[in-house]
């Protein structure tokens, strides 16, 4: 599991802040089923870890929760959030599923691979962005669309992706969300199901 | 007839706050609940609104309800399901993220009928914001008394939490949903038992999707006859639909069940962004099979689309334009599929591997002779042996693209390129 | 009981059956590599899949509960199909490389390829390849070949109760393995090397060493424990290659220990294959006539009262028989076959036998554990208690060195205090005991081979009397054995006799001061060599090992596979090893030595065939008569006294090396530096 830069930690144990956060998401469910913690107390530690979860980190969540650490890597290996080696400070995840696709992520893509110079799977050499393909995020509306980090920037096209690269090259923070006009996924023309009249089932074929 | 119901209010930016939900009808339809119905009266009038399910399967939600043992020892639960992940798909976020009080609300409700005490919402990982929305929204419903113990004074406690997701399709499928709550991996169970008899630490639970557990306030509030006033006779309602891909106005749209998928596309969506004619159209997200433009004169509801050989799904509609190459579109989807086989049986692990390096290398112009054949036979081969869904989903979709566009396949394989780009 | 139609003819079976097994019962074969009927149900391979009236799909036999009215076909062109379909999907991504595949033979996935495979590949892709996986001395692991049927992870995890194996990764990347390098550390791994359908997980002693089918299948019982656990000796010209469980419901159901499976390369090592004799203080190969005559010269100038014999652990029942018979026709009451000095009482057999059978165990529902780690001192007991276990309403209280038994149980101390406790009521575990309904206790050798084992088997026999575990159709009290040979060797009354004979302790002793001269060592190796002083020792038996290297005679007997033998396991139950291989050079099967030596010695036995033997035995005691168990009449055994206050100890230090066999076997040498010494730790803290 060693990662790519040196060698991994061999010791892990949680923030006494991740440690009260830990605490609290075992206290979300009944008595015994501890276990339910595994999935957020494995972000817990990958956040602690700067981004990825070491071994030892997930036999550290193996040892709170009182499983077997094989049940651990099972779940850590399973979802693909979870990153298994070194990913950079800013994890840029393009989607490229239908619906992006479809509205232009092979040119976001090509975007992010010219403005951080590295491929999908790759992590510059500055150790900033890794650059990840990604299925469907469930932002499909606001296509094309990727997520760095926690957020979601959506409605790209060459020069926001390119913009927004930059702006975290340059240490700043892009907004999140919608690079054109539009709030959330509300509906690009504007609302059009409110102002409509009613219309009968038989109607609505002819219509179209 | 057409007014907004689900999402009446989320044109207002702070209907995210209880204080604004409360000053319109917020919590209405829970405070009734308790007041007027005994949980059997919710479960018989969720039946008579004949609200179906709107993750995709469309099983009717009051049957659903009426499996779970009234008298049992054991605790019961209610999960959401909030795995929003399926390709063209983005309805229940918009709920999360802008009136997530009604979601609690139709939760607390659900929970008063099924005599459950603690649910759980299965937010998909990736949406972060949302998740943080709705956990704000449960503690402000905590501290205004519409959850925890003793809700407006009925005596019924109520717990709700947020479980996060972690990356995984497979985990909209309830049981392994329920599989993922338990901090295993997300690989469905084995039917029977079903989830209401034993599902989430062996007890009975339900697991209902976001919208269909935002319509239950509005039944409540407004009763089953106003519902199934709206739409079809047998699946009534509005629907969030998701219009994507090549349209002009992308977005959320709530219409009555059964709208015309031209009418939804066409109207609504104002055509193709580009206005170019359409040539194909996924009516309810990436493993519904797409219509061909001449197909588009159909319904949208749950019988007319199966009738056609396809399905209202999630209501993720993808509109592709002419441009569009129906191979990349098949190997894009069934890489979708593959990369999200969750690896437990057979057919689904190694046909969708066989099935993707095939497209892959067809898409690429490296296709030979029978190679068509051999994706019908692989669809033939996953479709109806696979464990869950899944499978059936990504066989569904090939198999319809072959079918309507054949001869781009054939081009694929006979000229090494696209037919079309 | 519902009733079915199974291709079109109608079958009635039991509640709670699924369809497949209600399609065996019907004589109709289902194909399948994840269904097993140990394990859960997993339903993932799909080749079981069968047609079902009025569903729409084909659903998986094996998962589908068997219910009333039901209409299944087997046999339509559909299912036909359908299986193919699942059998080409498997081997898309499998390398077919039976030729270098040990399982090959006895392969589930090459013997239903040939009922569902097609001719010729039609998959024209790159193929998967996993890396291989080290899980240590005793499995290969060769995952490009694994069909992710997930056997072996729900084995190691429901049955032998370690959580060490899994599936990482998703889809086409699912690998069964334990992603940080680890050995595979259980007592019953190798039975996962059986439940593999295909050469993913096949033997690592065993590796390129045989072909299935050049092997000679031999039926046997194993004798590294007091299990009796029922097994194939598989053997190639002289030589055993490796050794497998037989099914036997009553005793080790479809599983074998891992020293039972593994050990048997000891047999090729350290064989006393010729007889020797000591000249000049040294060992020198010698023929039979020579060694004979040795014996007869020292038994001449010796009085009777100055000979006596030890039987061993792995001692079978027709020699001991021998040798007792001789022992007395030479007019010496000086014979033991308790070489741990355990102070087991002959005079019920109930007070030494396993009373509640091993698969009466899944019918106890409390259980106290007494001196003994059963996990390592009979692995398949642990098994079936783990079975019962998991079932629920099975609290287990152990007193005895702490340890992991695989399932949760009560440390209620380690010292004989707390068992007074126990018997005195006053402890809350003689509460639950009490409350049982068929209450049981198992009582080690650590236990009982101790200066206090005589009032400690009374104390346990006050427990089983006051918490009512002997009543109508149950006895709850158990002793569990660790050597093979022990229980055959007290129903014959191998033992010191009457006339002042002599104990293991008493033999030890009278040998340091020379008042007993000679020492008849039968496959006896587990005592101090030391005190045996001045003494003639004759060893008789298979290896050199400590007996051997302190004889000055030798007479070179057969290991357990190479003699037709009878065992009794803990149980009581009389069992019957075959000969699969003949004892290597001039050694001999071991009662026919003992009977030539009595010619010899002037006082012939009158027995000179198998049968003639047995029925001697049959003789002695009426158990030897027949094959199964029968209930022992209760009793007052056991010595009431003061109970020492040492902690209990263990008896076994090395799981993997506790007889002359285990300790030559080069696999149980790796297994104990891998499991029992390990140099560094097992677990690396990354891959």
């Amino acid at each position: 599991m060693s990662g790519e830069t040196g060698m991994p930690p061999t010791d892990f144990a949680f923030t006494s802040g991740n440690k009260k956060l830990a605490k609290a998401a075992v206290a979300k469910y009944p008595k015994g089923r501890q276990a339910s913690a595994v999935m957020p107390l494995l972000f817990l530690a990958q956040r602690q870890s700067g981004g990825w979860l070491p071994t030892a980190a997930m036999e550290h969540v193996a040892g709170i929760l009182d499983m077997p650490p094989i049940r651990v890597y099972e779940v850590a290996t399973f979802y693909s959030m979870y990153n298994l080696g070194p990913v950079g400070k800013h994890h840029v995840q393009v989607c490229t599923n239908l619906s992006c696709w479809l509205m232009g992520s092979d040119e976001v893509a090509d975007s992010c691979r010219k403005t951080l110079g590295v491929d999908f799977g790759e992590t510059t050499e500055d150790g900033l962005f890794t650059l990840s393909e990604v299925e469907c995020l469930g932002a499909c509306v606001n296509a094309p669309m990727m997520q760095i980090g926690d957020d979601y920037f959506e409605d790209l096209d060459v020069t926001a992706t390119e913009g927004i690269l930059n702006v975290l090259k340059g240490g700043g923070t892009p907004k999140p969300g919608p690079q054109g006009a539009r709030e959330g996924c509300e509906p690009a023309g504007g609302l059009t199901t409110l102002t409509e009249k009613p219309e009968a089932q038989g109607e609505r074929s002819g219509e179209a | 007839m057409t007014e907004r119901v689900l999402l009446k209010n989320t044109a207002n930016p702070d209907f995210h706050r209880i204080d604004a939900c409360l000053a319109a009808e917020g919590y209405q339809g829970l405070t009734k609940a308790l007041r007027k119905f005994s949980p059997e009266e919710i479960i018989q009038l969720v039946t008579d609104s004949k609200l179906r399910g709107r993750g995709g399967a469309g099983f009717a939600t009051g049957l659903k309800w009426s499996f779970v043992p009234k008298e049992t020892e054991r605790p019961k639960y209610l999960c959401c399901n909030a795995d929003e992940g399926e390709p063209g798909t983005f309805k229940d976020r918009e709920i999360i993220e802008k009136d997530p009080h009604i979601l609690i609300e139709g939760m607390a409700i659900a929970a008063y009928a099924l005599g459950v005490e603690t649910g759980y919402i299965y937010v998909r990982g990736e949406f972060d914001f949302g998740a943080r929305r709705l956990e704000e929204a449960i503690r402000e419903a905590y501290r205004e008394g519409y959850l925890g113990k003793n809700i407006r004074a009925s005596g019924f406690n109520f717990d709700l939490h947020v479980f996060r997701g972690a990356g995984a399709y497979i985990c909209g499928e309830e049981t392994a949903l329920i599989e993922s709550i338990e901090g295993k991996r997300g690989q469905p169970r084995l039917k029977p038992p079903f989830p209401a008899i034993e599902g989430l630490y062996g007890c009975p639970t339900v697991v209902n999707n976001v919208e269909t557990l935002a319509c239950i306030p509005h039944i409540l509030l407004r009763g089953a006859d106003w519902f199934k006033g709206i739409g079809p006779e047998d699946s009534p309602g509005t629907k969030l639909y998701c219009l994507s891909g090549h349209v002009r106005n992308p977005g959320v749209y709530e219409l009555p069940m059964g709208i015309a998928l031209r009418h939804l596309v066409e109207k609504h969506g104002g055509g193709t962004h580009s206005g170019k004619k359409i040539k194909a159209v996924i009516p309810g997200g990436v493993s519904a099979p797409m219509l061909p433009e001449s197909d588009l004169d159909i319904d949208m509801d749950f019988a007319s689309l199966a009738a056609a050989g396809t399905m209202l799904g999630s209501g993720g509609v993808i509109v592709m334009d002419e441009t569009t190459c129906i191979v990349r579109v098949a190997m894009r989807t069934i890489g979708f599929f593959h990369h999200e086989s969750c690896g437990k049986c057979t057919p689904c692990r190694d046909g969708l591997y066989w099935a993707s390096k095939l497209l892959k290398r067809l898409e690429a112009g490296k296709g030979k002779k029978g190679d068509v054949e051999e994706l019908e036979r692989l669809c033939g081969n996953i479709f109806g042996n696979t464990f869950c869904p899944l499978g059936d989903g990504a066989a569904m979709a090939l198999r319809a693209a072959i079918k309507h566009f054949r001869d781009e396949f054939v081009y694929h394989v006979e000229k090494g390129k696209c037919m079309v780009s | 009981m519902p009733k079915l139609t199974i291709d079109d003819s109608e079958v009635e079976v039991e509640p709670g059956f699924t369809v497949l097994q209600a399609c065996e019962q019907a004589g109709i074969e289902i194909p399948r590599f994840c269904y097993h009927e140990r394990l859960s149900i997993a339903g993932n391979c799909r080749m079981c899949l069968v047609e079902m009236k009025r569903s729409p799909k084909p659903v998986a036999a094996c998962a589908m509960p068997a219910a009333d009215g039901m209409v299944i076909r087997t046999n339509t062109p559909a299912v036909e199909k359908t299986r193919k379909a699942v059998m080409e999907f498997l081997l898309i991504n499998h390398p077919l490389d039976c030729p270098i595949c040990d399982q090959a033979g006895e392969c589930d996935l090459q013997d239903q390829a040939m009922a569902y495979g097609l001719d010729h590949g039609r998959y024209r892709e790159t193929k998967r390849a996993v890396k291989d996986k080290n899980f240590g001395p005793l499995i290969k692991a060769v995952m490009t070949r694994c069909i992710h049927c997930t056997r072996c992870i729900r084995f190691s995890t429901e049955i032998a109760g370690v959580q060490e194996l899994g599936a990482t990764g998703r889809g086409e990347n699912m690998e069964v393995g334990t992603y940080v390098e680890k050995a595979l550390a259980s007592e019953l791994s190798g039975n996962m090397i059986d439940l593999c359908p295909v050469g993913a997980l096949t033997s690592a002693p065993y590796a390129f060493r045989a072909r299935s089918w050049e092997l000679r299948k031999t039926e046997s019982v194993d004798v590294m424990d007091a299990v009796g656990s029922n097994i194939r000796v598989d053997v190639r010209g002289a030589e055993v290659m490796r050794i497998l469980p037989r099914l036997n419901e009553d005793v080790n159901e479809d599983w074998i220990s891992d020293k039972s499976r593994f050990a048997c390369d000891g047999l090729r090592y350290q064989r006393l294959d010729r007889p020797y004799l000591r000249d000049g203080g040294k060992l020198r190969p010698a023929t039979w006539d020579e060694a004979f005559a040795a014996v007869a010269e020292k038994v001449k100038a010796t009085k009777a009262r100055g000979i006596a014999a030890i039987a061993g652990d792995t001692a079978d029942c027709e020699a001991m028989t021998a040798l007792k018979d001789l022992m007395a026709a030479l007019g010496s009451p000086h014979l033991d076959c308790r070489q741990d000095g355990a102070h087991l009482d002959a005079s019920h057999r109930a007070g030494y036998l396993f009373n509640t059978s091993i698969a009466g165990i899944e019918q106890a529902d409390a259980c106290l554990l007494i001196g003994t780690n059963p996990r390592v001192e009979a692995p398949i007991v642990n098994a079936r208690l783990r079975k019962r276990f998991l079932a629920g309403g099975f609290p287990v209280a152990l007193i005895g060195k702490k340890t992991d038994l695989t399932f949760s149980h009560k440390h209620l101390g380690t010292t004989p205090n707390v068992l007074d406790k126990v018997a005195s009521g006053a402890h809350p575990f003689a509460k639950v005991l009490n409350k049982a309904k068929r209450p049981m206790l198992i009582l080690g050798m650590g236990a009982l081979a101790r200066q206090d084992g005589a009032a400690i088997l009374a104390a346990a026999r006050k427990i089983a009397e006051d918490s009512g575990m002997v009543n109508d159709g149950w006895n709850g009290f158990n002793v569990l054995h660790t050597a093979a040979a022990r229980v055959g060797g007290l129903d014959l009354g191998f033992l010191p006799g009457k006339m002042g004979g002599r104990d293991v302790a008493g033999i030890l002793d009278g040998a340091g001061m020379g008042e007993v001269e000679i020492v008849y060592l039968l496959a006896a190796d587990e005592i101090d060599m030391d005190r045996l002083g001045g003494a003639f020792v004759i060893y008789q038996g298979h290896h050199g090992d400590a007996g051997a290297g302190r004889a000055d005679v030798i007479l070179p007997g057969g290991a357990y596979t190479e003699k037709n033998a009878t065992y009794v396991n803990t149980e009581g139950r009389a069992q019957v090893a075959r000969l699969a291989a003949y004892p290597p050079g001039e050694a001999r099967e071991d009662w026919k030595i003992v009977r030539a030596l009595s010619a010899v010695l002037g006082k012939p036995l009158p027995f000179d065939s198998l049968q003639q033997v047995r029925a001697r035995m049959a003789e002695i005691n009426a158990n030897f008569a027949h094959t199964g168990v029968v209930a022992a009449p209760w009793g007052t055994f056991g010595e009431e006294g003061r109970l020492d206050p040492a902690p209990f100890a263990s008896r076994l230090a090395n799981f993997y090396m506790t007889d002359p066999i285990s300790r030559a076997s080069p696999t149980m040498a790796k297994c104990t530096e891998a499991f029992v010494n390990p140099a560094r730790r097992r677990t690396g803290t990354d891959g």
